[in-house]
C-alpha cells in the first residue's frame, strides 16, 4: 500500500506540475485584465506542435553531448515563439477591446481559440502525432514506486521555472510594474507606467510557460494532437480557480492540489467504493472541485478576499 | 454570339456528363479517413477500389461501369447517419459498405434499413446485427470470437490465472472487453478489476498504479488508438510486466510508434485477417494492391476488397439495372470463394465460418502468434 500511495504521489506531482504551469498563464492574465483567456489552452497545444518540428530538426542535426544543449535551445525557442504569439494575440484581439464590457474580450478569446485549433488541424495534422521521447528512458525504484527520469525532469524544471517567475515578479523592476498594473490599472497609469509593457510581458511569460507545459505533456505521454488543449486547459483553469484566480502562488498550489485530488480520487475511489464508482469518473473529480470552490470559496485557497471596496476599484479596468 | 455558342456547347457537355453519370451505378462507402484510424479507413477503401477497378476493367457489371463513392464519417455516429441519409436519397447508390466503427454502424444501420439499402459492414460489435435487419451483412468475425480467442489463449497457452480488464466505454471497446471477461471467467480465470476510461484520455497512470497492486497475469484493453498505445506505454513505464492484449483496432504500426518498440514488445493483438504472405491468393492481392496504390496493403485492405467483391457478385444476376432489393436477395444467398475463405451468411447476416488470428509484437513488427499453422 505504501508503494501504491508513493507511486500515485509521483504520478500526481508530474501532472500537477503541468497543470500549475498552465494555470499561471490563466491567473496572470486574469490578475491584470480580469479576463479569462480561453485562447491560453491553444498556446499550450501550439507549444507541443512547434517543439515537435524543432525537435525533429534538432534530432537530425545533433547527437551526444550537443543534444542536451540543442534541447535547451528548443525549449527556449518554443518559449519565445509561443510567447510572441501570445503577445500578438493580446495586441490584435484584446487590446482594442480594453475599454469594452468584460464579455467582449472573453468572446474574442473564444474566437482566437477556435481559430488556432482549426488552423493546426488543417495545416498540421488531424491525426495525433507521435511525440519523440527526447529524454533518456531511465527509471529507478524508490520504496515500491517507479520514478522515471522524465518525471523528475518535468517536476524539477517546472519548479525551477516557478521559482524564477516568483523571483522575477517580486524582485525586479519589471516585476514591480506587473504588480502595480495588477493592483490597479488606472493608478499605475497615473503613476507614469506605460501599462502596455507589463501587459505584453505577462502575455509573453504566460504563453511561454504554457508552451513549456505543452512540451512536457507531449513528451510525457508521447503524443501531440490539435485538440489536446481543450480538456487540459479546463483542468488548468480549474487549478487557477482552486488556488485563487489572480494569485501566482495560488496557481502553483492549485495545480499541484488538483493533480493530487484527481490522481488519488481516480486511484482510491474504486477501492473505497468497491468498484461502484469507477476510474471513468476521473474528470468528474476535477470539475466537481470547480463547482465546490465556486460555491463555497470563490476566492480560492490563496486568493484575495474581495471586499466591496476592492470591487469598486477593480470592477472596470 | 460566340459566347452563346460556347455556352450551349458547355451546357451540352454538362448534359452529356450528367447523363453518363446517371447511367453509372454507384456503391457508397463511409469510414474514418481523418482521425487516428485514418490509415485503417483509407486502406480499407482502397481495397474496395481495387475490386471495383478490376471489375470495370473486365467490362463492368452487366455492361455498366461501377463507381465507388468514398465518404469520411470521422468515426462519428452523427456524420455516419448523415452520410447514410445522403446515400439513401441518391437512387444511383445501390449498395453500401459501411461503416468501419461499431458505434457508427449501429445508428446508421437504422437509416439504411429504412431505405432497404444492402449494407455490408466492417464493424465487429455483436450489437450491430442484434436488430436482425435483413439488409445488413457482416463478412467477418464478430467480437464474440474476438474476445474469446485471446481469453482461450491466455488461459491455455499462457496459463494465466488473473486478468485486469480496461475498456473505453464505447460500443466496440466495452463490447469486446465484456466478451473477454465472460470467456476468461468461464475458463476459470479470475478478473481482478474491470475499469472504464475516457476514450480520449491520455493519462492512465492513476489507474495503472491501482492495477499494479492487483498484479494480474494479463491486462486486456478494449479500445481504440491512440489510447491503446498510450496505455501500453504507461503500463510498461510503471513497471507492470503482465501480458498485454488488445483488439483489432490496435493492429496499426502506430501502436508500436506510440508505445515505443521496447514497450510494445510482446503485446498481443487479435485480428481477423491472416498475414498477406500466408496464401497464394493473398500474396497476389498484396502485389496487385501495391501496383495500384504504390503502398503496402493496410490491415483491412483485403476485407475491403472482399466486401466489394461480394456486392459485385450479387449485382451480376440483375444485369444492367440492379435494384437494392434484388442485391439484398442475392447477398442472402451468397456463396463466394473470397480472399480469406468461403463467404456465406446465416439468417442474421453473420459470416458462417469466421476466422480470427492473434499477432504478437516482435522487434517492432506484428508476427502471427496463433494459430501457428495457417487458417
Amino acid at each position: 500500500m505504501a508503494g501504491f500511495l508513493l507511486q500515485q504521489l509521483v504520478n500526481a506531482l508530474t501532472i500537477g506540475a503541468i497543470y500549475a504551469l498552465i494555470a499561471l498563464g490563466y491567473t496572470m492574465v486574469y490578475g491584470v485584465l480580469r479576463l479569462i483567456n480561453f485562447a491560453h489552452s491553444e498556446l499550450f497545444m501550439l507549444g507541443a506542435h512547434i517543439s515537435y518540428f524543432l525537435l525533429a530538426v534538432a534530432a537530425a542535426n545533433a547527437g551526444g553531448a550537443a543534444l542536451t544543449l540543442v534541447l535547451l535551445l528548443v525549449f527556449a525557442a518554443t518559449f519565445v515563439v509561443v510567447g510572441l504569439i501570445g503577445v500578438g494575440i493580446e495586441a490584435a484581439a484584446y487590446r482594442p477591446l480594453r475599454g469594452a464590457s468584460r464579455l467582449a474580450p472573453m468572446l474574442s478569446a473564444l474566437g482566437v481559440s477556435i481559430v488556432l485549433q482549426n488552423a493546426v488541424m488543417l495545416f498540421v495534422s488531424r491525426r495525433p502525432l507521435p511525440f519523440p521521447a527526447f529524454l533518456p528512458q531511465l527509471s529507478f525504484e524508490l520504496g515500491g514506486a517507479i520514478v522515471t527520469a522524465k518525471q523528475l525532469f518535468i517536476v524539477g524544471f517546472s519548479a525551477l521555472l516557478m521559482v524564477g517567475l516568483t523571483r522575477f515578479v517580486n524582485a525586479t523592476s519589471f516585476g514591480v510594474r506587473i504588480r502595480a498594473v495588477s493592483e490597479n490599472l488606472q493608478t499605475a497609469q497615473l503613476l507614469g507606467i506605460n501599462i502596455n509593457v507589463p501587459i505584453s510581458l505577462i502575455f509573453f511569460i504566460g504563453a511561454g510557460l504554457g508552451a513549456v507545459a505543452g512540451i512536457f505533456y507531449s513528451s510525457y505521454y508521447g503524443i501531440a494532437v490539435f485538440s489536446m488543449g481543450f480538456i487540459v486547459g479546463l483542468k488548468a483553469f480549474t487549478a487557477a480557480i482552486l488556488g485563487g484566480i489572480g494569485s501566482i502562488p495560488g496557481a502553483m498550489l492549485g495545480g499541484f492540489a488538483l493533480g493530487l485530488l484527481e490522481t488519488f480520487g481516480t486511484g482510491l475511489l474504486p477501492i473505497v467504493s468497491a468498484g461502484s464508482i469507477g476510474t471513468e469518473y476521473r474528470d468528474i473529480f476535477s470539475f466537481s472541485v470547480l463547482v465546490v470552490v465556486l460555491l463555497f470559496r470563490p476566492s480560492g485557497l490563496l486568493g484575495e478576499t474581495v471586499t466591496e471596496e476592492g470591487m469598486v476599484y477593480k470592477r472596470d479596468f | 454570339m460566340q459566347s452563346t455558342v460556347l455556352m450551349s456547347a458547355v451546357a451540352a457537355l454538362a448534359l452529356l456528363g450528367s447523363a453518363s453519370a446517371l447511367a453509372e451505378t454507384k456503391i457508397g462507402t463511409a469510414g474514418p479517413l481523418s482521425n487516428a484510424e485514418a490509415l485503417f479507413g483509407k486502406t480499407w477503401q482502397n481495397g474496395m477500389q481495387l475490386a471495383i477497378d478490376e471489375a470495370n476493367a473486365a467490362g463492368g457489371v452487366g455492361g455498366q461501369k461501377i463507381q465507388l463513392v468514398r465518404q469520411d464519417d470521422q468515426g462519428d455516429p452523427k456524420q455516419g447517419t448523415l452520410i447514410a441519409q445522403k446515400f439513401c436519397d441518391d437512387s444511383s447508390v445501390v449498395a453500401v459498405i459501411a461503416n468501419f466503427n461499431s458505434g457508427v454502424t449501429i445508428p446508421s444501420s437504422d437509416t439504411y434499413n429504412r431505405c432497404g439499402m444492402p449494407q455490408v459492414t466492417n464493424s465487429s460489435n455483436p450489437k450491430v446485427t442484434a436488430a436482425g435487419y435483413k439488409n445488413l451483412f457482416r463478412p467477418m468475425a464478430n467480437d464474440f470470437m474476438q474476445g474469446a480467442a485471446p481469453a482461450t489463449y491466455a488461459l491455455k497457452t499462457l496459463r494465466a490465472k488473473s486478468a485486469a480488464i480496461v475498456h473505453d466505454k464505447q460500443a466496440f471497446g466495452q463490447g469486446v472487453a465484456d466478451v473477454f471477461k465472460a470467456n476468461f471467467e468461464k475458463g476459470g480465470g479470475k478478473v481482478t478489476s474491470y475499469s472504464g476510461v475516457v476514450a480520449t484520455d491520455v493519462d492512465f497512470s492513476a489507474l495503472i498504479t491501482k492495477i499494479k497492486t492487483e498484479s494480474p497475469d494479463v491486462v486486456y484493453y478494449g479500445g481504440t488508438m491512440p489510447a491503446v498505445g498510450l496505455f501500453l506505454k504507461q503500463l510498461r513505464e510503471l513497471g507492470l510486466k503482465s501480458a498485454f492484449f488488445a483488439a483489432d483496432s490496435a493492429f496499426l504500426p502506430d501502436l508500436i510508434t506510440t508505445a515505443g518498440a521496447s514497450n510494445a514488445e510482446g503485446a498481443i493483438v487479435s485480428f481477423q485477417a491472416p498475414p498477406y504472405d500466408s496464401s497464394p491468393k493473398l500474396m497476389k492481392f498484396a502485389v496487385d494492391y501495391k501496383k495500384a496504390f504504390n503502398e503496402e496493403p493496410g490491415p483491412y485492405s483485403a476485407y475491403g476488397y472482399n466486401q466489394a467483391a461480394i456486392i459485385l457478385a450479387a449485382m451480376k444476376p440483375a444485369g444492367a439495372s440492379p435494384t437494392r432489393a434484388a442485391i439484398v436477395k442475392e447477398l442472402q444467398a451468397t456463396n463466394y470463394d473470397g480472399l480469406m475463405g468461403n463467404v456465406a451468411f446465416d439468417e442474421k447476416g453473420e459470416l458462417k465460418e469466421p476466422s480470427l488470428f492473434l499477432y504478437k509484437v516482435h522487434d517492432g513488427k506484428f508476427v502471427l502468434e496463433w494459430p501457428k499453422t495457417g487458417s
